[in-house]
């Protein structure tokens, strides 16, 4: 077999991992987001909650890891391994960026007095966010240890983050919609 | 010390993961026991009880809210540590890598994890035992208010019901982490030219565990933060306003019990099944080896461990016929629970079709198994009855309901354990278990269980409830006494009975017959690994 086959054959499992990670992480956040839902459905108490608008400018925040993830991935495939750990670092910085404006929000709503017992809406954005940023900093770990091999492990961070932005558009439709 | 810290080799995690379901076992059969002893005579006076539990056996005799602690704790422990741990993470590790020929798990690191975190969460577990109020008594399934409400709803509900959730948040994260051990394992790591098609039937049981795994156990992980939030931080996502517990009203609000029982349930029927689909696997190989033939209709035994998966994920709502769901959802979730019988009696015609015209040799691991298909079939119909809501409206909650799940986890799960421990034994410790003593402690457990799981179904239909400590204060339940009494010493028998296992394990440990390479004459992998 050759090197590139054994490496091949060497990524599989990886690939099949994240697939299995992602897909419960779905079901975390489905039963997550239905509990919401319901909960919307049944209250006689639902209040609206207006999130700060710097959440939804971190839509582009998240695009800009995922590009500089996708630039790190396609330079190391290419050979070009030195850029590829820039992009990588490049994208962490943003990854901490992005991080850093969810707990500024969480800041900013303080300030008004809003917390997880002020009101369930209130309640679900503190949950559904605080375990998106969990994953958020799983992200940011992983952009920099991948920046340690970049060749084999740029894949599968891109593919981590483009994940989480399309959860954060799919929870900022929920949060916004519902509210 | 450090090699079992830090190792990350297959064979000794799955021993690690074996001998915390044994203890795990051990504490739970001695909570049954004495909750078994309590049914019996109510008002016994036990200074023993007073001694480890000062506040629940005021004057050695067991409170009626001790008594709900001890059942929330032997149904959590067997089903979590017992059920979850070891037809799966503690077989599987130790023998899946060797059936498709890999040298480990596909993520050696992420097993040793994955354990250590189960570890975490059973000491958690015990840990409620010993903080002030004890552990908590809502049951295995927590449901809310009750569980929710803190130390105000009774005993056990303030810090136990908190350690309850943490560990049992602490397991779904432990869990998960195996699933997708599991699946990549089985799916990348099979050796050149071995297709899944070729795979034993264990390695298909243990991938579509291993995926209810990966779909339920997150579910549950929400739930749980979501409870732990309405305990801790002043939200209402399952406590409804206007409640009066103990003089006080609480302040919770606009929220759903019933929320939390459909988060609960759609974890909690996937559970049975990772519960039993293992044992399935295994019970199919062995039975097919001690019978010298194939196993019958081969292709359609993984069909119908992939329909039992599927289904398994859409009928949780059979544990909520009387919750006042609609009843056009019961009829849908009633329709779906029958459905399940159908690959499930597949399986059951397939193992009698293997046995069929073979040569069959009754080694007690062939005992266990065949026991297993026993016991299957007669806990598997009791579930057709609760599957019709017209008659879990009567059924629900009684005893007719514990036989069933006793019959169908309690006995079959752990008869697929028992036949899994007498057939890798030998793989495991490089020894042979004590046949006689096996038979004697299969004879013994097997009639003991049905003594002890027979008579329930009649108590439930002659309406006798679960979950109460005493049953003296109900003039209608006086003709049941008799027969309760006659299932408390069931319960006596069958786990003394144990003490013969135990006797054989560890005597077979040290002292056992050195196992030969392939002692059953077996056809699968496991049994030509060079790395004995």
């Amino acid at each position: 077999m050759t090197n590139v086959a054994e490496a091949e054959q060497g990524r599989r499992p990886a690939h099949t991992a994240l697939a299995a990670g992602l897909a419960a992480t779905t079901m975390l956040f489905a039963a997550f987001s239905s509990a919401y839902i319901v909960r919307r459905g049944i209250a006689d108490d639902w209040t609206g909650l207006s999130l700060p608008v710097t959440l939804y400018a971190n839509i582009l925040v998240g695009a800009a890891v995922s590009l500089a993830v996708e630039a790190a991935h396609r330079n190391s495939r290419g050979g070009q391994v030195r850029a590829g750990r820039r992009w990588l670092c490049i994208g962490a910085l943003f990854g901490i960026v992005f991080a850093a404006i969810h707990v500024d929000a969480w800041r900013r709503l303080g300030r008004d007095g809003v917390s997880a017992s002020t009101s369930p809406a209130a309640a679900f954005f503190f949950v559904l966010d605080g375990v998106f940023v969990v994953y958020v900093a799983a992200g940011i770990a992983a952009l920099i240890s991948a920046a340690r091999q970049p060749a084999d492990r740029a894949a599968f961070v891109s593919y981590y983050w483009l994940y989480l932005n399309v959860l954060w558009i799919i929870l900022l439709t929920l949060l916004h919609v519902w509210s | 010390m450090r090699r079992y810290l830090f190792t990350t080799n297959h064979k000794t995690i799955g021993l690690q993961y074996f001998w915390l379901s044994i203890t795990a076992a051990l504490i739970g059969i001695a909570l049954s026991v004495l909750m078994r002893f309590h049914l019996m005579s109510p008002g016994a006076k036990v200074g023993l009880l007073e001694r480890i539990w000062p506040a629940g056996a005021p004057g050695g005799v067991m409170t009626p809210e001790l008594y709900l602690s001890l059942m929330t704790m032997h149904g959590t422990i067997m089903i979590f540590f017992v059920l979850s741990v070891a037809p799966q993470s503690a077989f599987g590790h130790s023998i899946l890598p060797a059936q498709i020929g890999a040298a480990n798990m596909a993520f050696p690191l992420l097993s040793s994890i994955a354990f250590w975190l189960t570890a975490v969460s059973f000491l958690l577990m015990l840990a409620a035992f010993f903080v002030p109020g004890g552990a908590p008594l809502s049951g295995w399934t927590a449901y809310p208010p009750l569980s929710a409400l803190g130390r105000i709803a009774g005993p056990g509900q303030g810090s136990g019901q908190t350690l309850w959730i943490a560990s049992i948040a602490v397991f779904c994260l432990a869990s998960t982490l195996g699933a997708i051990n599991f699946i990549a394992t089985i799916l990348d790591l099979r050796a050149p030219g071995s297709g899944m098609l070729q795979l034993p039937l264990t390695c298909w049981n243990w991938l579509v565990t291993a995926i209810l795994s990966l779909l339920g156990f997150p579910v549950l992980l929400a739930a749980g933060i979501l409870l732990l939030l309405d305990r801790t931080a002043g939200t209402s996502f399952f406590v409804p306003g206007g409640l009066l517990v103990n003089e006080q009203l609480i302040a919770h609000k606009g929220g759903s019990p019933l929320l939390w029982q459909h988060l609960f349930w759609f974890f909690g029927h996937p559970e049975v099944y990772i519960a039993i689909l293992p044992g399935m696997g295994l019970v199919s190989e062995v039975i097919s080896t001690f019978s010298r033939k194939p196993v019958f209709g081969r292709g359609m035994m993984i069909l119908a461990t992939f329909s039992i998966g599927f289904l398994g994920l859409l009928l949780w709502g059979h544990h909520m016929f009387t919750s006042g769901m609609s009843p056009y959802s019961s009829i849908a979730f009633s329709v779906l629970t029958m459905t399940i019988g159908v690959p499930s009696a597949i399986k059951t015609f397939n193992w009698l079709g293997t046995l069929w015209g073979g040569r069959i040799q009754l080694t007690t691991a062939m005992l266990f198994a065949l026991g297993f298909v026993s016991v299957f079939i007669t806990g598997g119909l009791s579930g057709i009855f609760l599957g019709q809501p017209v008659l879990d409206l009567y059924l629900h909650d009684t005893y007719f309901v514990v036989a069933h799940f006793h019959l169908i986890m309690g006995v079959a799960a752990v008869f697929g354990i028992f036949a899994a421990t007498f057939y890798w034994f030998p793989l495991m410790f490089g020894r042979m278990l004590n046949e006689k003593l096996g038979k004697i402690h299969f004879v013994a457990t097997f009639a003991g269980v049905y003594c002890l799981f027979l008579p329930m179904h009649f108590a439930g239909v002659a309406g006798n409830p679960r979950r109460y400590p005493d049953f003296t204060n109900f003039e209608f339940l006086a003709p049941l006494f008799t027969m309760h009494r006659f299932m408390t010493w069931a319960a006596f028998f069958t786990a003394s009975a144990q003490l013969v296992f135990l006797i054989n394990l560890f005597w077979s440990l040290r002292r056992g017959a050195q196992a030969p390479p392939n002692p059953w004459s077996a056809e699968t992998l496991e049994w030509n690994d060079e790395r004995r």
